[in-house]
């Protein structure tokens, strides 16, 4: 925790960055923004923080301000590098000050990043309570499962708390606001809510670094992360991606090579 | 305030026959906006196009609705009508009542709902339709052709007759095709070398065309008018600009007994080799698979007694890109492989051998300089059966079409055989004789009553080896209802015609389509046969479907008066149907530049009044932009939109049902 407060406090004393994006030492670990050297005494960090600190960095107010510098647990590390593959870090403005279980690994750039994701976190894999819970979920029947997420979707009141915790989601018109035409209807209710919990975790499929902030933010308590984790496996059985590794990755939805299978051509 | 006109086609009795096309269009004249609905019998004829010329100036509409067949077919014959009548072409749009409803329904009271429910559909999408301009694009005028056989060939010396540039790429060390095997040709039975070989020097000298043999194609990008193609130039080991072609090197080369793929195996040749004596270009290349030199580092003596030092043991496959406006497929055939059949010997027994194995022996210029000697111990055979459609006809183990040259070819053979063997037997297994052609059905009664062919309708079971070396065929006499035995020296399959192998990879790097067998698809069998669903590729030869030299030749000059034409204007009209990027909303993340596979997806700076660069967003090159719509599909937020197919025209278009 030291290490962390005097490498942040340094970078702030020394202008390298404006900001130090964290979590605050009191109870929840809520965000917190540190922009003058004093403040950073303030922050702390362990295993339950739950918030993906990258989500910000989408955020104009936060642009507004580069360069930063964020708190990062290797699910955030993987958040940086998958933003900088998708160009929305501008080229060194972003710092990490990787974190992980309670210790302090030090400052990195975006290469480094990739760096240490590449050296020390090459075999990141789900937590283990997650897939027993997906495992759970593929034992029932289709029809089970149809009611099972219709019974959780039915939940949403449409908060968009998950979209707002979500790193991967920074486009300023989201396709749910969107409504001439409108594609997805914006009243909680069951059709236009299923559409959008599928539609959210499709637009996270080869982009998700499974952190968990969206279900850590859902008021209601929705299972996002299965998500989530579902459509990781697929993505990673079937076309062997790891988001939030390579800072030069192409989309894994929007990419294609000659080599790909066409045998369905026939 | 929307002024929309429904035309309604019956097809002659294509759509009417199925669809009540009145009460269609009297349904559409209710539809709001719709200010009038017609019905014809053939409404992209004359009449037909000048009612909707008619109701466009008399109605002062703002949008038309055809009721017609696939907008595939005319489309483009009824947007020229609407342009001619003032209105803007691109806002008219069909619906497709013949292949999507009248052809694939009986119920006519059903049907009859399910057409008045597109008509409605695209009602609701033409009343959100913008007018549109189209794209003009330049042309590159030379064109590529793939494949150096008569087809390749004679696409090429048209095009450059036509006084425009050809680059002509042959896989092969030289180009000639299988054509260049054949020993005679049907149904005149002229020499394919004499009319052929002054063709290849022809192709070869003229000043428009330059040859690439031994070259492959490896990418391709850009689209009609403006292809840019990766040529892979193979290492030929033999420096072309020095060699004189003089031959010391083939004659001295001491690996000597590899089979020569241009006799079907039967003759030999060199590691350094041409693969005949007529080749164009006469140089040689060396074989790098079977050359000591370059697999063991040992031997060299090509170099040591080349006078003119063009042995290069070093030369790599260099990449060469070529520009070209239009591209025309020629890659040709092979014969299907025998060997599925365990019943024929499965490829094992020595004197069950192909047809082009025959053209190489009945050949002057072939491994037994026309002679013909059975492969095994090089006897004369006195009986030789011919078994037509090997692996064709047949969709359990071979292919379910008919190959279609091999009525014809088997006939010469045996007509051939006849000629240089008197006292021999020639016996003929068919299913049936199809000899359409001009001339044909003469030739194969020929073949029969003036050359003493003996026909048999029915088909062998079985092939077997007997230990005296005969070959013991058993079949059928289906006309006769009895079985027949027949021993014979020599057996000739006419194997099935089937594509080039890497045929369907270079299909899809042209974006071409293929049949389930791999044949090239013609964009529509009837009205558009050499041309391709890929604008500016054309298509020449039994890359196609099996095809005989005739036929051949009439669809290579077809593909390349084709070719002529694109060329004739220096620019191309193209449609407007292209990406366009909401620079409002584009979050510039990028999926949408890599997944263009146009290249026409590319980073925008939005800049202010002093060019200071505020944000970075997508945007679309009109030029290069096909309109394919991947870039709207992989976009999340919806920031691009295809003209002609908006999300507010499709979102119109299913509301509607």
């Amino acid at each position: 925790m030291k290490a962390l407060r005097e490498a942040a406090e340094k970078l702030l004393r020394e202008k390298r960055v404006s900001l130090v994006i964290g979590y605050e030492d009191r109870k929840g670990r809520p965000a917190f923004f540190a922009a003058k050297p004093e403040d950073c005494g303030r922050l702390a960090y362990d295993a339950s923080c739950r918030q993906n600190l990258a989500a910000y960095l989408g955020k104009p107010e936060i642009r507004a301000r580069l360069p930063v510098a964020v708190v990062a647990p290797p699910a955030v590390l993987r958040s940086i590098v998958v933003l900088t593959a998708e160009s929305q870090l501008p080229p060194g403005q972003v710092l990490a000050l990787a974190v992980d279980g309670d210790s302090f690994l030090g400052t990195f750039d975006a290469a480094g990043v990739a760096e240490l994701l590449r050296a020390k976190y090459s075999t990141l894999a789900p937590e283990p309570a997650l897939l027993e819970r997906v495992q759970g979920l593929l034992q029932k029947s289709p029809a089970e499962r149809a009611a099972f997420w219709e019974a959780e979707f039915s939940k949403c009141t449409r908060c968009y708390a998950c979209r707002a915790a979500c790193p991967g989601c920074y486009c300023s018109r989201c396709i749910v606001e969107k409504n001439a035409p409108q594609w997805i209807s914006t009243a909680a209710l069951g059709h236009g809510n299923y559409t959008w919990s599928v539609m959210r975790a499709f637009h996270q499929s080869g982009r998700c670094t499974l952190c968990g902030a969206c279900e850590a933010a859902c008021p209601q308590g929705l299972p996002l992360m299965l998500l989530n984790a579902v459509l990781d496996r697929e993505a990673l059985e079937e076309f062997g991606s790891r988001p939030g590794y390579d800072p030069e990755a192409k989309p894994l939805i929007g990419s294609w090579s000659a080599d790909d299978d066409h045998s369905y051509m026939r | 305030m929307a002024r929309i006109g429904v035309f309604i086609c019956h097809c002659g009795e294509n759509i009417g026959r199925t669809v009540d096309c009145a009460a269609v269009s009297a349904a559409a004249a209710k539809m709001p906006g719709v200010v009038v609905g017609m019905d014809y019998k053939y409404m992209c004829s004359d009449p037909g196009q000048q009612m909707i010329r008619k109701a466009i100036i008399e109605q002062k509409l703002t949008g038309v609705v055809v009721g017609a067949c696939s907008p595939r077919m005319h489309e483009r014959t009824f947007r020229a009508a609407a342009a001619e009548a003032g209105l803007n072409p691109y806002l008219l749009e069909m619906a497709n009542l013949r292949e999507h409803c009248s052809w694939v329904h009986s119920n006519q009271a059903e049907a009859t709902q399910k057409a008045i429910d597109l008509v409605r559909v695209m009602v609701a999408k033409v009343r959100r339709n913008r007018p549109l301009r189209p794209i003009r694009v330049p042309v590159e005028p030379t064109a590529l052709v793939v494949g150096g056989g008569i087809a390749g060939i004679q696409a090429a010396l048209d095009i450059a007759a036509g006084g425009k540039k050809v680059v002509l790429v042959e896989s092969g060390p030289s180009i000639g095709g299988h054509m260049a095997r054949l020993s005679e040709t049907f149904p005149t039975l002229d020499c394919s070398q004499c009319i052929l070989t002054p063709r290849m020097v022809e192709a070869a000298s003229h000043p428009n065309i330059t040859l690439m043999t031994y070259s492959e194609v490896a990418s391709v990008e850009g689209f009609v008018g403006n292809f840019t193609v990766t040529i892979r130039r193979k290492a030929r080991y033999v420096d072309p600009a020095k060699c004189t072609g003089c031959g010391d090197c083939f004659n001295k080369c001491p690996i000597k007994k590899i089979p020569n793929e241009f006799d079907a195996g039967l003759g030999l040749r060199r590691a350094i080799y041409v693969p005949f004596p007529q080749a164009v270009p006469n140089k040689p290349v060396i074989d790098a698979a079977h050359c000591t030199m370059l697999q063991k580092g040992k031997c060299g003596l090509c170099a040591k007694v080349c006078p003119r030092g063009a042995i290069d043991y070093q030369d790599q496959d260099r990449l060469e890109k070529v520009k070209v406006g239009a591209v025309v497929l020629a890659t040709g055939f092979q014969l299907w492989d025998h060997a599925a059949y365990g019943e024929y010997g499965g490829g094992r027994l020595r004197d069950v051998i192909d047809g082009f194995a025959f053209e190489r022996l009945a050949s002057a210029s072939g491994p037994t300089a026309g002679l013909i000697k059975r492969p095994s111990d090089g006897k004369e055979p006195k009986t030789v059966v011919f078994l037509q459609c090997c692996g064709s006809r047949d969709d359990k183990v071979g292919k379910k079409y008919c190959s279609k040259i091999c009525c014809m070819y088997t006939a010469k053979h045996a007509m051939l055989y006849r000629h240089k063997v008197h006292d021999g037997r020639a016996v003929v297994f068919y299913m049936d004789v199809r000899a359409a052609g001009k001339g044909y059905e003469e030739f194969v009664r020929r073949a029969i009553e003036a050359d003493g062919a003996e026909y048999v309708r029915g088909r062998v079971s079985r092939i077997t080896r007997r230990r005296d070396g005969k070959l013991v065929v058993l079949g059928a006499d289906t006309l006769a209802g009895r079985p027949v035995t027949i021993d014979a020296d020599l057996v000739v399959l006419a194997d099935a015609v089937v594509p080039r192998p890497g045929s369907e990879k270079l299909a899809q790097l042209f974006g071409v389509g293929y049949d389930q067998d791999g044949f090239y698809s013609e964009a529509h069998p009837k009205l558009r046969p050499v041309e391709t669903a890929a604008a500016g590729v054309f298509l020449a030869g039994a890359c196609q479907a099996p095809k005989d030299i005739p036929e051949t030749v009439s669809q290579a000059s077809a593909a390349a008066a084709k070719v002529l034409g694109l060329f004739a204007k220096p620019e191309l009209e193209r449609e407007p149907v292209i990406a366009r990027v909401n620079r409002t909303t584009c979050a510039h993340c990028r999926a949408c530049i890599s997944a263009c596979p146009y290249g026409a997806a590319k980073d925008f700076d939005i800049v202010d009044r002093a060019g200071k660069v505020l944000r970075a967003v997508a945007d679309v090159n009109e030029g290069l932009c096909q309109g394919c719509g991947t870039c709207a599909s992989v976009c999340r937020s919806h920031s691009v939109d295809l003209d002609g197919f908006t999300d507010e025209q499709i979102h119109a278009e299913l509301n509607a049902l």
